[in-house]
């Protein structure tokens, strides 16, 4: 239990730096308007575990979507994203819930539930997070193409070093 | 085992996740320019067309206000034309037909759809137009007074020249006593008031006069009463009056008016133009 709270608020202070320091800047733009961000840091609220209370899930998230935020100078956007994608949390662990349920102590992660299950949960809530934030950041459903395309694109890197990330760190809980 | 069924177990986690995303909305429309104007954008877009809607809807409720106004309208009318009928020595029936004959003026009620009365220069917006018979260049005149000269007519709207605008001049005179001049507005902003000129210094003028339309420009028919003089006074150095007219007609509130088509207009027109051009 205290391996989990250790790991949890190693991962969150990691991959808030990570995100902040080196993927808010890279700012990819081959496409013109379509440019591609990099967010990672959905995994740290995405990987607690599933006791955690429901209203310090949401605490968290938004306290993360904040701190990127403020980093990248976008108030708003990041921790209305991660308090959403903390709401969809539980549907999506109820539509992938495995036949003997979950165990409570334990958390999402790649080494528990293997790669299939663990790259539909991952890539369906960054979708989430990233639709989102795209779409507060046009703000108008006018131009719901480019909210499409940024999302799209933006989901598929993201997601590319989301698994690098768990791969290379791939912690039990 | 997890809470399976709900995304929201308990009350206070929907409570807590609608205040964090209301205060990420409230950070993001305050902190960030482009969705500020976009947000304050729609608000206006929105709250725009529900102030219209709402202004259809209230005039629904001055349907009898405005209906016993124009009933009012309508027997003074008809009081008019018995008087004119009996000074004549003719039955009505016999009057409607003399005035089918010679007839001068007709009028097209319409209704007015827009108003600006804050500006230097101001325009009203009618919702009729070439299909009713309305040309350039005819005066427009409300219950009590006249409103303004149309402007620019397509099919089915007609743009107005107010009173209330520097280009507009209208012929009065002062009622009895035949003197005439232009009523013009001076664009200080009060629309309760406009200026008539060029009445020489000799006349002998009382406030409280009364002036009418004069009859000599094509516009508008003679004789409508426009409004009583409060207050007169001779600039230095000129040769006429500066009167100002307190005018019956508020402008603030027209819904209704009619605009006067004159069957002379083209007739005089072309007069004029050979005459000009002689």
């Amino acid at each position: 239990m205290n391996l989990a709270l250790l790991n949890n608020s190693i991962r969150i202070v990691l991959l808030l730096l990570l995100q902040v320091i080196i993927f808010n800047q890279l700012r990819l733009g081959p496409l013109g308007p379509y440019y591609i961000d990099i967010i990672v840091f959905p995994l740290a609220y995405l990987l607690l575990p599933f006791r955690t209370p429901r209203e310090f899930q949401f605490l968290l998230a938004f306290g993360m979507g904040l701190f990127v935020d403020l980093a990248m100078q976008s108030p708003g956007l990041h921790s209305g994203a991660s308090v959403f994608t903390m709401a969809i949390r539980p549907i999506i662990l109820r539509l992938l819930e495995p036949r003997g349920g979950y165990d409570k102590l334990h958390s999402p992660t790649l080494k528990r539930f293997k790669l299939p299950w663990f790259a539909s949960y991952m890539s369906v809530l960054s979708l989430v997070h990233i639709l989102f934030y795209f779409s507060m950041e046009v703000f108008t459903p006018l131009f719901f193409g480019v909210i499409l395309i940024k999302t799209l694109l933006s989901w598929f890197v993201s997601n590319l070093f989301i698994f690098l990330i768990m791969i290379i760190l791939n912690p039990l809980d | 085992m997890l809470p399976r069924s709900k995304v929201f177990s308990e009350l206070g986690n929907l409570i807590l996740f609608l205040v964090l995303e209301g205060i990420s909305f409230y950070l993001i429309i305050s902190y960030n320019d482009a969705q500020a104007k976009i947000y304050h954008n729609s608000i206006n877009l929105i709250s725009g067309s529900i102030t219209n809607q709402a202004a259809d809807i209230r005039s629904y409720f001055s349907l009898k206000e405005q209906n016993t106004s124009l009933q009012n309208e309508n027997a003074k009318l008809k009081a008019r034309l018995f008087n004119l009928a009996e000074k004549e020595g003719l039955k009505s029936e016999d009057l409607n037909l003399k005035l089918q004959e010679n007839q001068l003026f007709n009028l097209v009620a319409v209704k007015v759809i827009n108003n600006s009365i804050s500006l230097r220069n101001n325009f009203l917006s009618l919702n009729k137009g070439e299909k009713a018979g309305v040309r350039e260049n005819q005066g427009v005149i409300g219950e009590n007074g006249i409103i303004g000269i149309t402007k620019a007519v397509n099919e089915n709207y007609t743009t107005v020249l107010s009173i209330f605008n520097s280009q507009t001049k209208i012929s009065a005179r002062i009622k009895e006593k035949g003197y005439f001049g232009s009523l013009v507005w001076k664009n200080d902003g009060d629309v309760r008031y406009m200026t008539l000129e060029d009445i020489p210094k000799h006349v002998p003028i009382r406030l409280g006069d009364k002036v009418e339309t004069s009859g000599y420009s094509t516009l508008f028919p003679g004789g409508i009463l426009l409004g009583k003089i409060v207050n007169k006074r001779i600039p230095p150095g000129s040769s006429t009056y500066e009167l100002k007219v307190k005018l019956y007609q508020d402008m603030t509130k027209i819904k209704y008016a009619y605009v006067v088509i004159n069957f002379e207009t083209p007739a005089l027109d072309s007069l004029y133009l050979q005459t000009k051009s002689q």
